[in-house]
C-alpha cells in the first residue's frame, strides 16, 4: 500500500468514525425524549399531524443505526449514502424554516432547553456532514469497484 | 468498458437490498423499544379538533402513551374553543370568568394575567388540584407560554371530560399578553 493511500485509508477511517459518533450523539437525546422530539418535527409544519409521531419514533434508530454501521465499518456503502440522504432531508428542512421564517428549535443534535435554533450555520454542519458521507461513499464504491 | 454498467448494476442491487434491511431493522427496534419504554408516544400523532374564531383546525397532542389514556380517544366529538387576545379581553370585561394558569408556580409568580389563578400542568394531571370548588357552569379560559405549548389545551380538555363544558383556552398565552403590553401582575397572588 503507498504512502498516499495508507494516509487515504487512515482519513476515511477517522471520517467514518467521526460522523458515525456524532449520530449516535445526535441520537440519544430523541431516544430519551420522544414526545419533546415529536413537538420539534411537528414545529417545522413539513408533514401532515398524524405521521410526526411515528417520524420520531423511528429517526433516532435510524440514525443511532446508521451511527453504529460508520464507527464499526459494516456497510460502509450503504449507510454512508444513507447519511448522505437523510443528510439532505436534513438541509431541505432547516432551508424551508428559515425561508417561512419559523423562528424554531433545529433538533439537529441535541434537544437541551438552550435552544439551538434553524440557521445558516446549522445548514453549514449539514453540507459538511454531507460532504463526508459523500466522501466514504465515493471512496468505498471506488476502492470495491 | 462493457463490464462497467454491470458493476454498477450489482452494486446497486446490494445497496438497495442493505437499505431495505437497514430500514425492516430500524422499524423493528423503534416499534418495540417505543412500545417498552416508559417514555413510548402513541405511534399516529393523536390530536384534538379545535374552534380559531369559525374555522376548525387540528392541535397535536404531544404526549407519553401513559398520560395519553386520562385524555380519551383523540375523535370525541367535544371541541374546544380557542380565543383571540380581543375575545379573552371581552370575556374578562363581562367578569365572571375563571382564568387558569397552567405554566409552572415560579412563571406565575414571576408574572401573571391579573385574576388568573396558579393551576400548574403536572399538579392538575397528578390530580393534585382540588377542583369542587369550581362549579359546572363556570366560564373556565386556560392559558400557558404561547402557541407552541400544549398545556392550556390538555387542561381545557380534562375539564372538558370531567363535565365541565363552558371552557376555552387562550392560544396566544402569556407571551402574546406580555408583549402586547397588556397589564400583569407579579407575586404569587392572583
Amino acid at each position: 500500500m503507498s504512502k498516499l493511500s495508507r494516509y487515504q485509508a487512515l482519513s476515511i477511517d477517522l471520517i467514518r468514525i467521526g460522523l458515525g459518533s456524532l449520530f449516535i450523539y445526535a441520537a440519544l437525546d430523541k431516544i430519551i425524549a420522544p414526545v419533546h422530539f415529536a413537538q420539534v418535527i411537528y414545529n417545522y409544519r413539513i408533514l401532515p399531524i398524524e405521521l410526526v409521531n411515528i417520524c420520531a419514533i423511528i429517526i433516532p434508530w435510524l440514525e443511532i443505526t446508521l451511527g453504529i454501521c460508520l464507527v464499526l465499518g459494516i456497510w460502509l456503502e450503504t449507510s454512508s449514502i444513507v447519511v448522505a440522504s437523510l443528510t439532505v432531508v436534513f438541509i431541505g428542512m432547516i432551508v424551508s424554516a428559515i425561508v417561512r421564517g419559523l423562528n424554531i428549535e433545529c433538533g439537529c443534535f441535541s434537544l437541551e432547553k438552550s435552544r439551538d435554533i434553524v440557521s445558516w450555520k446549522r445548514i453549514v454542519e449539514d453540507l459538511v456532514i454531507l460532504a463526508a458521507a459523500l466522501y466514504i461513499f465515493f471512496h468505498k464504491i471506488k476502492t470495491e469497484s | 468498458m462493457q463490464g462497467c454498467p454491470a458493476i454498477i448494476r450489482r452494486k446497486l442491487q446490494v445497496i438497495s437490498r442493505r437499505i431495505c434491511i437497514l430500514g425492516l431493522l430500524v422499524l423493528l427496534i423503534s416499534i418495540v423499544y417505543n412500545w417498552l419504554a416508559p417514555v413510548g408516544i402513541p405511534l399516529i400523532t393523536p390530536y384534538r379538533v379545535i374552534l380559531v374564531g369559525e374555522n376548525r383546525q387540528k392541535v397535536p397532542l404531544f404526549l407519553k402513551r401513559s398520560s395519553l389514556s386520562s385524555l380519551g380517544n383523540h375523535d370525541s366529538s367535544d371541541v374546544i374553543r380557542a380565543i383571540s387576545l380581543a375575545e379573552f379581553e371581552l370575556l374578562l370585561s363581562e367578569g365572571e370568568v375563571l382564568v387558569l394558569d397552567t405554566r409552572t408556580y415560579t412563571e406565575y409568580c414571576a408574572g401573571h394575567i391579573p385574576g388568573a389563578y396558579s393551576v400548574p400542568y403536572d399538579e392538575f394531571m397528578q390530580g393534585r388540584v382540588d377542583l369542587q370548588a369550581i362549579e359546572m357552569g363556570q366560564k373556565i379560559i386556560t392559558y400557558c407560554e404561547g402557541v407552541n405549548c400544549d398545556q392550556s389545551l390538555e387542561v381545557a380538555m380534562l375539564l372538558n371530560q370531567l363535565g365541565y363544558r363552558n371552557i376555552a383556552f387562550y392560544r396566544s398565552g402569556w407571551e402574546e399578553w406580555q408583549n402586547t403590553g397588556k397589564p400583569i401582575i407579579r407575586g404569587c397572588q392572583p
